[in-house]
């Protein structure tokens, strides 16, 4: 006769003690007077979502991290409402790639599977501490970015602009 | 590669702090680099042997902005002509990507891969270095091939970044953070 073993699985539930770089995220965000969501979906799947109204419309800003040892980072992006329709995709990898050419800190990302448009700033907390002047620098070079390229995104995405002309136009209107 | 003098006075120190973490860092790990100090940024050049290739590694530290670059440039540029499609293929290896990115410059064709991060008021530990060093020489070294295929080769940008995934040009991305481990050590 075979035998049997019941194996009975324990689920251990996480504390905040356990994820102190997403709760001192959480904190920042109290502490600035932010308003935000925590969307607790089970270990680094969970993330924050908030908004900010800057200078050509209101954005979304997520946060997440990741806890393990091996994989303490965290991430801030925000995404875009919308999805570049297909025959636009080449033309906004060119225009994403112009800018993220000399982007020291952060970058755009672009799905071509379904045209998902976000900005992203992460980086590695590894051995060391994340410092509130930290997630600052992120949250605010995420909104500004965003809100940096959005015409010129939506000049060549709904305008159908060449790519070249609305980068170059819009480091012009930078540089006047 | 060749050394140069390295300036090790505590004003140094003092004047280039994030730099001399990262000095410290290529020290301590028996590191041969080249190190060229300015005035607010400060950068330092290794050559790093991998399993495709050997890449040029960047470092730099800006003091003023409390920021560090880790990046690897490719030596060739992009030809006018396979620039599109090289956009194409680093949005493709950049969707997904959670530390660092491919970028290119339109005008000459430069191609590199970037890590960095605002250090603000923290501190720059050596396992943050260890992982920016590796993300970048990892990546590089893991993306080349199928780069020079779409400069080179002619080879579509989706079926290209595929193969570098190891699955099939479906549209579908997967999980390009797989740690793997340095190419074939840290040879210098």
């Amino acid at each position: 006769m075979p035998t049997v073993v019941c194996i009975e699985l324990i689920s251990v539930k996480k504390t905040d003690a356990d994820r102190p770089l997403f709760r001192q995220i959480a904190a920042w965000f109290e502490a600035n007077g932010w308003k935000y969501q925590e969307h607790l979906l089970g270990g680094d799947y969970n993330f924050l979502s908030t908004e900010a109204k800057r200078d050509n419309g209101t954005w979304k800003l997520f946060a997440r991290t990741g806890e393990e040892v091996e994989w303490r980072e965290v991430f801030f992006w925000s995404k875009l409402e919308m999805l570049v329709p297909e025959g636009r995709r080449n033309a906004v990898a060119e225009f994403i790639t112009r800018s993220n050419f000399g982007h020291r800190i952060g970058f755009f990302q672009m799905s071509f599977f379904d045209g998902e448009l976000s900005y992203h700033i992460s980086f590695t907390v590894a051995d060391g501490t994340l410092a509130d002047g930290q997630v600052a620098h992120a949250v605010n070079n995420v909104l500004f970015s965003i809100d940096r390229y959005y015409p010129g995104l939506m000049e060549v995405i709904y305008g159908g602009r060449d790519p070249q002309e609305a980068w170059t136009a819009l480091i012009n209107r930078d540089l006047a | 590669m060749n050394e140069v003098k390295k300036e090790t006075s505590i004003e140094a120190t003092v004047a280039w702090p994030l730099f001399r973490r990262l000095t410290e860092w290529f020290d301590a790990n028996d590191w041969k680099y080249e190190e060229h100090l300015g005035e607010d940024e400060s950068y330092l050049t290794a050559g790093v042997n991998c399993e495709n290739g050997t890449w040029k590694l960047v470092t730099q530290a800006s003091e003023e902005q409390r920021h560090i670059y880790f990046w690897s440039k490719l030596p060739m540029f992009a030809p006018e002509n396979r620039r599109s499609a090289v956009a194409e293929f680093f949005t493709r290896a950049n969707y997904g990507n959670r530390i660092g990115f491919f970028e290119m410059d339109f005008g000459d064709g430069e191609m590199r891969f970037n890590v960095s991060m605002g250090v603000a008021d923290g501190i720059l530990t050596d396992g943050q270095i260890d992982h920016a060093v590796d993300k970048v020489l990892n990546c590089m070294d893991r993306y080349f091939t199928a780069l020079m295929s779409v400069i080179y080769g002619g080879k579509d940008p989706a079926e290209a970044q595929a193969e570098v995934r190891g699955q099939k040009a479906t549209g579908t991305e997967s999980d390009p953070n797989a740690k793997t481990s340095h190419a074939n050590g840290r040879v210098h």
